[in-house]
């Protein structure tokens, strides 16, 4: 009966695992004095218990963001910066247009004519 | 719906760093395979050994921020563009030494081609005869599959080792390897199939 691929493969690769133990002691004490190395050199930027993932700064905290948290926070900014520009341009254009209409509903047309008028428009 | 602190929302997770304890474990773990996936690669046992201390080092330093779970795929990647590294500062080398060995990429090899048909194995020359039968069988075995993939294509000697190995699935596989998970599929096959084929010829069974 012939043998699934990953049979194969986990077969295999059992050999290998067996084989790890004969490595070398030069080559394992080698092993072992990087490792050592390694973690003298272990440096985590948080130091509080408190500390959230990578917020060791702005920047850091905005690398750990993934895409898909990224994206709908970016949209999210750009909605409210939308809303309350709008808000700050509907400030402006209220007395505008409420002007607008006061000047154009009850004016008799002569008045429109008046050059007079266009002067006191202009202040 | 996500729990906990509105923090959580964003991806933002309390402190799950991997402590001191946390790396040391790991890179006990996974030090001597990472060695002899080097070695397959470079088939020099120093230049592996620096290959691994690099990648110890830089995932020490750099990488230490990063969540436990995360360590596996990360060192791997370290030491995949080591053993990268290595071939290409060797083909650099060998441009200004040899400026016809340029017309050919270092390292590159036809995945159609069997390079196990033409492999010449010495291993009485490897394993001494005084070992016990068991022990000369399984140890003359681990060498066989070991020159095996040795001289598999590094593609596919890459994807058998992270996939069956270092046991991540597909998809970490194609991340670590750069490719798409198809092509980690294929050369998962070719390979398996290729070191069976080989020790079935040499009167051996897996």
């Amino acid at each position: 009966m012939s043998m699934s691929e990953h049979e194969l493969a986990g077969r295999i690769v059992q050999r290998l695992e067996r084989g790890l133990d004969d490595l070398d002691p030069r080559s394992l004490a080698r092993l072992h004095s990087a490792r050592a190395a390694a973690l003298d050199h272990f440096q985590i930027e948080t130091a509080s218990p408190l500390a959230w993932t990578g917020a060791g700064s702005a920047v850091a905290l905005l690398r750990r963001l993934s895409p898909q948290y990224l994206l709908p926070i970016v949209g999210m900014v750009l909605t409210v910066s939308a809303m309350v520009y709008w808000q700050q341009q509907q400030r402006i254009e209220d007395p505008v247009e409420i002007d607008a209409k006061l000047l154009a509903s009850d004016l008799p047309i002569d008045a429109l004519l008046d050059k007079g008028l266009d002067t006191w428009l202009q202040r | 719906m996500c729990g906990g602190s509105p923090w959580e929302w964003f991806g933002i997770r309390q402190a799950q760093l991997a402590t001191r304890k946390e790396l040391s474990d790991f890179l006990a773990e996974v030090e001597r395979r990472a060695y002899k996936q080097a070695l397959y690669a470079v088939r020099d046992s120093h230049t592996a050994l620096d290959i691994v201390q690099d990648a110890m080092l830089k995932l020490a330093e750099k990488y230490a921020a990063r969540p436990a779970h995360e360590l596996p795929l990360v060192f791997q990647r370290i030491i995949q563009n080591g053993i990268r590294d290595h071939f290409r500062r060797l083909r650099v080398r060998s441009f200004w030494t040899s400026p016809l060995s340029a017309l050919k990429p270092f390292g590159a090899q036809d995945d159609d081609s069997d390079p196990l048909e033409n492999l010449q194995v010495d291993l009485g020359a490897k394993i001494g005869t005084e070992l016990p039968t068991a022990a000369m069988e399984q140890a003359q075995t681990v060498g066989l599959i070991e020159k095996a993939l040795e001289a598999l294509p590094a593609r596919q000697r890459q994807a058998f080792l992270l996939r069956y190995w270092e046991e991540m699935d597909v998809a970490e596989a194609a991340a670590v390897m750069g490719c798409s998970e198809g092509s980690v599929k294929t050369h998962c096959s070719r390979a398996t199939h290729a070191i069976a084929a080989f020790l079935k010829r040499k009167g051996f069974e897996p």
